[in-house]
Formats: structure tokens, sequence, C-alpha cells
């Protein structure tokens, strides 16, 4: 069985598959109707099929497992220190049957491998720049080759993305490149590669002039993109939310275990 | 026989079935058209499943030419063929339902749907030709009917009428899987893994997958759409619109009833591969003897592998099926 998983951490209340919430407007629609997810979030809810904390490393899952994942207004909480477990989370520490657990077929990884590889990954992972690394890391092994991430953050540059005490870090569209074979960052983040695949942004109601429609000709398009653009670049609240889809670049023989 | 199959080339496409089936029955098979990528239905499928074309080998290369799409600009486009010398250019239209294919240069015909109606099935230069399953891919499922996790089944576009189906089954209590983005084997594993195939047609049309699933061993649940009556199949459930939760719970409730429809409907697919409707494009393209019976031909399903009790033992029971619930399209 193949199984096409998609991945939704860090879900809240938001399981899926279910109904698109009005405020994740730019996100594609037909996400919320794949039919196969794991739901995972550190509060039992719901919907949610797994309880686990997604900011403690590594995760409880099998690498090359999933075909895709979202994060919906989760990736601005991933505090900058790798929290890590030398060993599986406690509620994982049991043998279960390997047969599917309530419909999906997720394998129990985390009883099923070696103890050392927990100290060998976490030992890795712990030692990457910032936590954020260690996500994308984990998120990497866990997906197959050219599995695609839907991200949903606040755009960095908005009320929403300052004002949130728990948020840790400010989402913008240079984030996802910054740490690129072409970039004088060189931070030290495991080597998980990603590719930007398409990037959209929702406009505040004081910018919603500038959002490209059908109608628009060559001409106002690019009149739009060029407002868009220096907009984003010297003033506040042009963009409430940033969605951004991530390609993960890995080879098929790419596997942690 | 050299075939040149044209279509844009979607992770999911017609095309691409009867480029395999050509393939399967010992012909020389080329498929050209744009690469549409992992993009479908509004998702992005795994990689794994893009269908890339191959390199064009030009136009004098093919003995037959089959255009497997509904795009205008590829069925205009194929005027350049007009001009050959030799072999036939037909069209494979699934969607004559809603879409028209006629153009004065193809040569044939062959639609999907019956009575269209956009473009019906009238003129001496059309041939009625459904959907079918790849039997390849559509293997009857390894698991015991019992053993499956779902309930019910239901992966397609979720236009608002079906979304509110599935709402109405999840309270009334069914483990059901339903959505989009479910392909090739992702698509026959979510499907094996079901007792129930839901199929609701929007536009009247049969859809391909109640074959698909029938091959795989579900319970087929459909709505009457239009060339059920033709098709004459065997072991289906028509439902009552009103009320499809009683339906599912008149199926459920009679596993050993389920399983002889189940049987019945493999037995009456068996017939209806992608490898015999291409047969029989073969046969009608070169007027071959007997090529006005269709439907033959094709791989036989082996389903004595499935743990299912015998259907000659198992006939009488049909006729005690609830009456409403299981009403035959046809004598």
């Amino acid at each position: 069985m193949t199984q096409g998983l998609y991945l939704n951490l860090g879900c809240g209340s938001i399981t899926l598959p279910g109904e698109k919430p009005p405020h994740h407007v730019v996100v594609e629609d037909a996400l919320y109707q794949y039919p196969l997810w794991t739901n995972v979030d550190w509060n039992a809810g719901p919907g949610v099929d797994q309880v686990w904390d997604v900011f403690r490393y590594p995760w409880p899952l099998p690498s090359n497992a999933y075909d895709g994942a979202f994060l919906g207004h989760i990736l601005e909480h991933c505090p900058h220190k790798p929290e890590t477990n030398d060993k599986p989370p406690k509620e994982f520490q049991i043998e279960i049957h390997p047969e599917p657990l309530d419909g999906k077929f997720v394998p129990n990884f985390a009883y099923n491998t070696p103890n050392d590889w927990w100290r060998q990954r976490s030992e890795e992972l712990a030692g990457l720049q910032d936590g954020y690394y260690a996500f994308l890391a984990e998120l990497h092994r866990v997906l197959r080759p050219g599995a695609i991430v839907h991200i949903l953050s606040p755009y960095g540059w908005s009320q929403g993305a300052i004002t949130d005490p728990t948020h840790h870090r400010l989402m913008t569209e240079q984030l996802f490149t910054h740490n690129s074979d072409d970039s004088p960052f060189h931070y030290r983040d495991a080597g998980a590669k990603f590719e930007v695949d398409a990037m959209n942004f929702q406009f505040t109601a004081y910018f919603a002039h500038l959002a490209i429609t059908p109608c628009d000709g060559l001409e106002v398009r690019a009149y739009k993109e060029r407002e868009f653009r220096k907009a984003i670049a010297t003033q506040l609240n042009v963009a409430d939310n940033i969605y951004v889809k991530l390609r993960a670049v890995k080879d098929d023989g790419e596997n942690h275990i | 026989m050299r075939i040149l199959v044209i279509a844009n080339h979607y992770t999911v496409c017609s095309g691409r079935y009867i480029s395999d089936a050509f393939a399967r029955l010992g012909h020389e098979v080329r498929h050209v058209g744009q690469p549409m990528g992992r993009r479908i239905w509004g998702l992005d499928v795994p990689e794994r499943y893009v269908w890339m074309p191959d390199e064009y080998p030009g136009d004098e290369w093919a003995d037959l030419i089959v255009i497997a799409d509904s795009d205008s600009v590829i069925l205009d486009g194929s005027r350049q063929f007009a001009q050959r010398e030799r072999g036939s250019m037909v069209v494979y239209g699934v969607d004559n339902h809603v879409r028209h294919y006629r153009r004065p240069w193809i040569d044939h015909y062959f639609l999907a749907h019956h009575d269209g109606p956009v473009q019906a099935v009238r003129q001496a230069d059309e041939t009625w030709l459904p959907c079918a399953y790849d039997p390849a891919k559509h293997t009857p499922s390894p698991l015991p009917y019992a053993e499956r996790v779902y309930d019910v089944a239901m992966i397609g576009v979720m236009y608002p009428e079906r979304v509110k189906l599935i709402h109405e089954l999840r309270a009334a209590g069914f483990k059901v899987l339903a959505g989009t983005g479910l392909v090739h084997e992702d698509y026959c594993d979510a499907y094996q893994n079901a007792r129930i195939s839901l199929c609701m047609s929007i536009a009247g049309d049969v859809a391909q997958r109640v074959f698909e699933t029938a091959a795989m061993g579900c319970v087929v649940m459909s709505d009457l759409a239009r060339d059920l009556n033709r098709l004459k199949p065997d072991g289906f459930w028509i439902y009552d619109p009103r009320d499809v939760v009683a339906g599912v719970r008149a199926i459920l409730s009679d596993p050993a009833n389920a399983q002889v429809n189940i049987a019945l409907s493999m037995d009456w697919v068996r017939a209806h591969t992608w490898d015999a409707r291409c047969q029989q494009i073969i046969n009608v393209v070169t007027e071959a003897e007997g090529n006005t019976v269709p439907f033959t031909g094709g791989q036989v399903l082996p389903i004595d592998e499935l743990r299912l009790l015998p259907v000659d033992e198992l006939r009488h029971i049909t006729d005690k099926a609830l009456p409403w619930a299981k009403r035959k399209t046809s004598q």
C-alpha cells in the first residue's frame, strides 16, 4: 500500500480534510479536500491523530513517508533553540501492532527504530544553527522527494506578525532562500533543501487594489507588480499573510535510517 | 501497428490509459502533446506520477493517430495531419456530454457517452466507446471485505452536492474516505480498502470510476446515469437519491449480499478494459471482421483469488435484495 499521506503539523482546531477557514483565503482550495491526512498537535482534540510537540526533535515519524504537508500558522512559533529528545516520546514507547492506525497506514516508527538512531539524530539537530533549521531538517526527512509543503503564516511586516508575543520569527519572502547555496550566509542547516514553487500574499484592505485580477491586461499587471514590490519593501501592513509552496529536493535514496 | 496518441499529458487522462493499453496489445506506441506536470484538479500530485511525452516521431510515422483530448487547440491543430497519405486519424472523446469534437478532417469518433448530449452517437462515423478500467492497475483488492477500513469511498472532485452527501454519511456514523488528489497507486489503495464505491455523477454521465472500482472489488453504488441502461451492469446498487444513508446502511447490514454484488459486478466488468476499448478502435479502423461486436477481448480478472462465495451458489440471494435499494437497470 502506498498511501499518499499529507502532514498537518500544529493543526490546532483546523484538522484536515475539512472546511477551508475564511482566513485561509490565499491557500489553494483543493488542499482542504485531499482525503488522507495525519493531523498533529500538542493538544488532543477532535480530529487530531497524533499528540506530540512539533518543536521537539526528532519527530516520531518515518522517513520518506509523506507526499505533502501543511503548516498553517505554525512556523512563526518555532523557537530558536532546538529542543531534542534522545529517545522517542513516552507515548510512543509501547509496542503497537503493525496495522493501520484508525485507517491511516502510519507504522509505529518510533517503537521500531533503534535508540542509537534517536541519540544520533537528536545530537545532529541540537547542533544546528537555529530551531528553524531543525524543523526544516525533520520536515525534509519525513517527506518524499518532490513533496510540496504549503506554508501559511502572518507576513513579517504586519500587525499580526509583530504583535503576537508567541511569535519567534518574522516570515518574509526572503526567509526561504536565506541560506541557499548562493547566499552569503552559511548556517548549519543539515543540508535540507527546499525550492520555492510558488508564493502569494493576502493583501490588507489598504492595498487590496494591488491584487491582480483575471481582467487585468499586461500593462495593468506590470503596474500592480511594480507598485506591490515598492510597497512591500517600504511599508508596513501591505499583506496580512504569506502563502508559500516549497518543494522538497532530495534523492530517492535519502533516508536517515 | 504504429499508433500515435496525441493528448495533453496530465498525470491522469484517457490518453495515458489508452497508450498503455495499445502497448499491451502489442502495438508500437508514441504519445505526444503538452507536458502538464504534476498539477491536476487544483493539487500537485506526487512527482512519480507525472506523465512525460515521447519525442515526436514525425508526420508520416504513424499508421493510426488517436487524439485523446477535448482541448480545441489539439483538435484544431490536428489539421496538420489532414494531408497524410496513409492511415486514419480518429478521436477518442470522454467529454462528448459537454464538448463537440467534430472536425472535417477526422475519420472517426469514438465517444464515451452514447447520448451526448452535446455530441451524441448518431452518425456512421461515430462509435460508442465508454470508459474502462486498466487491468494492470485496477486489480482486485487483496483485503477481505470484512477487514477493509472504510465503509464508503468517494475519490474525485468534491462538488458541493458530493460534499453534502459525505457530511450526511459521516454524521450517520459511517467511516468515509472522500476527497480529491489521490491518483494511480494511491487511488487504488484507497478503494481497495473500502467496501462501497459511491458514485455520484454531476452531469448525468457514467464515470470511469464505476468500471475501476468494480474491478477492484467494491460494491458500486451509483445514481442512475444515462448510459447505465445500455451498459446493463450487474451487481450495481442504484441508490435512491432521497436517502443515500439508508442505502449504505442496507448494503453494510448484509455482507453476504454485498459480496454477491461484488462478484456479479466483477464478472460483468471483466470485458470493460482499456485493452478491449483499444481493440475496438483497431477493429473499426481496420474494418476487421466482427468489428461490430463491442467490449470483447482484454485481460481476464483473477476473481478466484478473492475470498468470495461461489457466484452460482449465491445468485438466488439477489432476488431477496431490498427492492428500492437495488433497482436493476435492465430487464
